[in-house]
């Protein structure tokens, strides 16, 4: 089986977004974009590779001695930038900032603390071979996404920003994240259905690896945070609000007044007082062609997490 | 020393006919000089001057022994071994004459400076091309080690524990002794005795094959090495460039982490070595061994270690190997390990970032114990997509495996993934461990049985890695038969079964609690199983209780009855009561009998116990 390869070399610009990440695991995960980048550059497919790091923390991760220290590791790497934006921005409106200050043939929305195998990059890229392939998502060790994709084409219904690979030009045609309406989570469900809503194709090519740690309980469950629980429940509503999914917007609604979780309670206030003063998005999708809700899920899912 | 103490035959078994044995074997028929050093009463002497051309020399401390060789018509010299001018004084003596052989038996632990003879046989072995037959005691029998861990050292006129010993010697520092003077073995023909001169007194519990004190230590000292029988190592060593004295200098990791792969699974390997490139601790080194792969699959392998970023692939050494099976791979990478714990991990699993970190941060803790953490199992199968294989779960990950670990649950079942525990290195340096080579499944399991009996368990309750359960496609579970894997797991249990076993504190309270819920399980069924007598008791304790709440209904019902008539009797008086004509109006008597019938209903059966009793009643009728 050959190593599949993009079309023509490609310039890529990875937007990643700082909120308290520790310097060793940005040294981790930049060490190996670099090596990345060695093996794209011995095979010729990449002609430029920028690293930029958008800070959304409140006081700057990155001392001027960190930024030189990580600079340093960049030995293929042609850009490692960095700026603090002083604001809380989220990933959205982070990533949307990061997007206008490069330029590239493609985008690679990336969490800071991912670490990719050399080859994932690549085999992403050639994946977009195909001209109607608009986002391309990585496989996550040591724990794999449920969501299911199509064996022989990975055609899946969305991408996770975790690590994905887009078309810089499909970004812009869809306008980016909508960061007026997706603060943390679901920004990357919205903007994989937008993509596909403008005729593109969202798959998975789970031969790309990239180790993006998780915690799993001592009988194999999943362990969110406060901070996930809320901000997942208010995406929650918010998606299936922009959707055209109201029964389900009421169903959440309901459950999260009945239940005795803190965040779920906050998340159901936040999304009515932006109902309330009319900040909720147009619906879209009335005939619930693209977007896919599934038991609580943004996809069919192979097993439960 | 009197010389007759030492005056023994030559015997097939014993160091002079092992000795004669190894020069036949190594030496043949050799002409010139023979030298015996330490000779004593010279018993090989006859024997060596059976073989034509060859000539005897007897080389004793001892003047009476060498006047008594004489006396048979040897040549002998006094000659003092523990000289520095030793070499210079044997060349004298050879005067040039060729030197055919050498021997020396059981006398290099009487000198007080052996390394002077030592080097000096260096030396003349060299320059003669020949060879040096050494018999030395080995003071690590099992009678002498077992006798000492108990506190008993007794010395000898003669034996293993000789009075006039001056330094006694075990397989590896004999090996050290001569290889720092320049002399390696190069064949050897021990003497073996089971039971030794040490062996006493005879009843010693210790010491007694038939106790379980005694089965178990002989077990211990036989699993270390084949020496705990060896009452002589009998050597033949030759001469070599004199080994310099080594002081480890090289960086030792804390983890090392031995992968097997045959190269069948790219991808699999590709997943599991950037779990590896991910880990919070770099604190480690990849033994991986590609074992019985043919060269394009050489070549794959070494491109995806080159595939890997400079920090992981700084740490992998790649190790070949083209014999043996399942096993061979493991025990060839442990002989190489650095690592001050070592742990295994498949080239089809997934660990955690943080799998190093949590072993090291333990070890600091419980050092020398197997740290055990734990596993998901996740049913896996392969797909494709665009042309390339990849791994896709296809159920949720479950917990299988017990939390907490039990030696005497694991001797009925494996519960530890071999990726889930690391060992310390004590276990194959000091207890010299190796994986089971003749299995050919469950030799982690096997290995993890005999050493968690010595060093013990820590328990570390996080999910630090995910066991990757293959469903339909080829793996370990699937390349070997059913029958294989019962063959394998009775072998495992047979051998548990042969000798004693060394339980950790705490584990006789999981045994017995095991066992009381056994017997209370046996007790149950023996109850169900006992016959008709039993079940017709139970049915008649079941009509009894019925019966009785029968009883207890009637009781409730009189009673509900009764309450319904004193109820409609307050009714009527409250409406008498709310008549137009005031209570204050009534006469005394007509207040008292108001009085008294509210009295009535306040004093009826209390009837929130007598539910309870039905209740109570109806609940034992139904269990």
């Amino acid at each position: 089986m050959s190593e599949p390869v993009p079309n023509k070399p490609v310039s890529i610009a990875v937007l990643t977004i700082l909120y308290g990440t520790s310097v060793a695991s940005l040294r981790r995960s930049l060490a190996a974009f670099d090596n990345s980048v060695r093996l794209g550059r011995e095979a010729g497919l990449c002609t430029e590779f920028t690293y930029a790091m958008g800070d959304a923390s409140e006081r700057p991760v990155l001392t001027s001695a960190d930024l030189l220290e990580l600079q340093e590791l960049c030995l293929h790497i042609d850009n490692a930038t960095y700026t603090h934006f002083g604001e809380n921005t989220g990933t959205s409106k982070g990533q949307n900032r990061l997007s206008r200050a490069t330029s590239s043939d493609l985008i690679l929305l990336c969490n800071p603390d991912v670490v990719p195998d050399g080859r994932a990059l690549w085999r992403m890229a050639a994946s977009m071979n195909v001209a109607t392939v608009g986002l391309v998502e990585a496989k996550q060790l040591p724990v794999e996404h449920p969501k299911d994709y199509a064996l022989g084409t990975g055609y899946t219904s969305w991408g996770s920003g975790a690590f994905s690979l887009v078309r810089r030009d499909v970004f812009q045609e869809v306008g980016g994240f909508d960061e007026e309406t997706f603060f943390l989570y679901c920004d990357d469900v919205d903007l994989s259905w937008r993509i596909r809503e403008a005729g593109y194709d969202v798959l998975i090519q789970p031969a790309a690896v990239v180790f993006h740690d998780k915690k799993l309980s001592a009988i194999g469950g999943w362990q969110p945070t406060d901070a996930e629980r809320y901000y997942s429940a208010e995406a929650a509503l918010l998606i299936a609000h922009k959707w055209s999914r109201g029964e389900i917007v009421s169903d959440l609604l309901d459950r999260f007044e009945q239940g005795d979780d803190e965040n779920l309670r906050r998340a159901r206030t936040t999304f009515l007082e932006r109902r309330e003063h009319g900040r909720l998005p147009e619906p879209r999708d009335p005939n619930h062609e693209i977007g896919v809700f599934q038991d609580g899920n943004y996809a069919r899912h192979r097993y439960t997490l | 020393m009197s010389p007759r103490k030492y005056d023994n035959q030559v015997g097939p078994y014993n160091a002079y006919g092992r000795c004669l044995e190894l020069l036949a074997r190594n030496v043949g028929q050799s002409s010139g000089i023979h030298l015996d050093l330490a000779c004593g009463l010279a018993p090989i002497a006859d024997s060596i001057s059976q073989i034509a051309d060859m000539h005897y020399i007897g080389i004793d401390f001892d003047e009476a022994s060498v006047t008594e060789v004489r006396g048979r018509g040897f040549e002998a010299h006094v000659l003092d071994l523990n000289s520095v001018d030793c070499e210079q004084d044997l060349r004298a003596l050879l005067d040039g004459r060729k030197l055919a052989s050498v021997s020396m038996l059981d006398g290099l632990e009487h000198l007080v400076a052996g390394r002077h003879i030592l080097q000096a046989l260096s030396s003349l072995l060299a320059e003669h091309k020949t060879i040096c037959i050494f018999s030395v005691p080995n003071v690590t029998h099992a009678d002498v080690s077992i006798k000492a861990l108990l506190g008993k050292w007794t010395y000898t006129t003669s034996g293993l524990l000789d009075e006039t010993h001056y330094r006694l010697f075990s397989e590896e520092s004999l090996d050290q002794a001569l290889r720092e003077s320049g002399l390696v073995r190069v064949d050897e023909a021990n003497v073996v005795m089971v039971e030794s001169d040490q062996h006493f007194p005879s009843d010693h519990g210790a010491l007694s094959r038939t106790t379980p004190l005694g089965q178990f230590l002989r077990w211990l000292r036989a699993s270390i090495d084949d020496h705990g029988s060896t009452n002589q190592f009998v050597w033949a060593v030759a001469p070599v460039p004199v080994k310099p004295v080594l002081h480890e200098t090289s960086h030792e990791p804390f983890l090392s982490v031995i992968m097997r792969t045959q190269g069948r699974r790219i991808q699999e390997l590709r997943e599991v070595l950037l779990c590896l490139a991910s880990q919070s601790e770099t604190d480690f080194e990849l033994l991986l061994t590609a074992h019985r792969v043919d060269q394009s699959t050489q070549v794959e392998i070494e491109r995806l270690i080159e595939d890997q970023p400079a920090g992981l692939r700084g740490r992998i050494r790649l190790l070949l190997l083209d014999t043996g099976g399942r096993a061979a791979p493991l025990n060839h990478a442990l002989r190489q390990a650095r690592g001050r714990y070592s742990i295994i991990l498949d080239d089809d699993d997934l660990v955690f970032e943080h799998w190093v970190a949590t072993f090291r941060h333990h070890e600091q803790q419980r050092l020398g114990r197997i740290i055990r953490t734990l596993a998901v199992a996740q049913r896996v199968e392969l797909g494709q997509v665009l042309g390339l294989n990849s791994v896709r779960g296809v159920a949720s990950p479950e917990m299988p495996y017990s939390t907490h670990f039990s030696l005497s649950q694991h001797l009925s079942t494996n519960q530890s993934p071999a990726h889930t525990w690391a060992f310390p290195r004590t276990v194959y340096r000091d207890f010299a461990m190796r994986f089971d080579e003749t299995m050919t499944t469950t030799e982690d399991w096997e290995f993890l049985l005999r050493a968690a009996e010595v060093v013990g368990v820590t328990d570390v309750t996080d999910v630090t890695a995910t066991y990757q359960w293959w469903t339909r496609d080829a793996s370990s579970r699937t390349a070997h038969s059913e029958d294989e894997w019962r063959q394998n797991h009775t072998e495992v249990q047979r051998r548990m079964d042969s000798r004693p076993l060394l339980l950790p504190a705490g584990e006789t309270r999981i045994v017995r609690e095991k066992l009381r819920r056994l017997d209370e399980v046996e007790h149950l069924f023996a109850h169900v199983h006992s016959g008709e007598g039993t079940v017709g008791q139970l049915q008649q304790q079941v009509r009894l209780k019925e019966h009785e709440l029968v009883l207890v209904r009637q009781q409730l019902a009189q009673s509900n009855h009764r309450q319904a008539v004193l109820r409609k009797r307050v009714k009527n008086l409250r409406m008498r009561q709310d008549s137009p004509r005031r209570s204050r109006d009534k006469s005394p008597a007509e207040q008292s009998i108001n009085t008294r019938a509210v009295s009535e209903v306040d004093v009826s059966p209390a009837t929130p116990s007598w539910r309870r009793r039905v209740r109570n009643l109806g609940r034992m009728v139904r269990s």
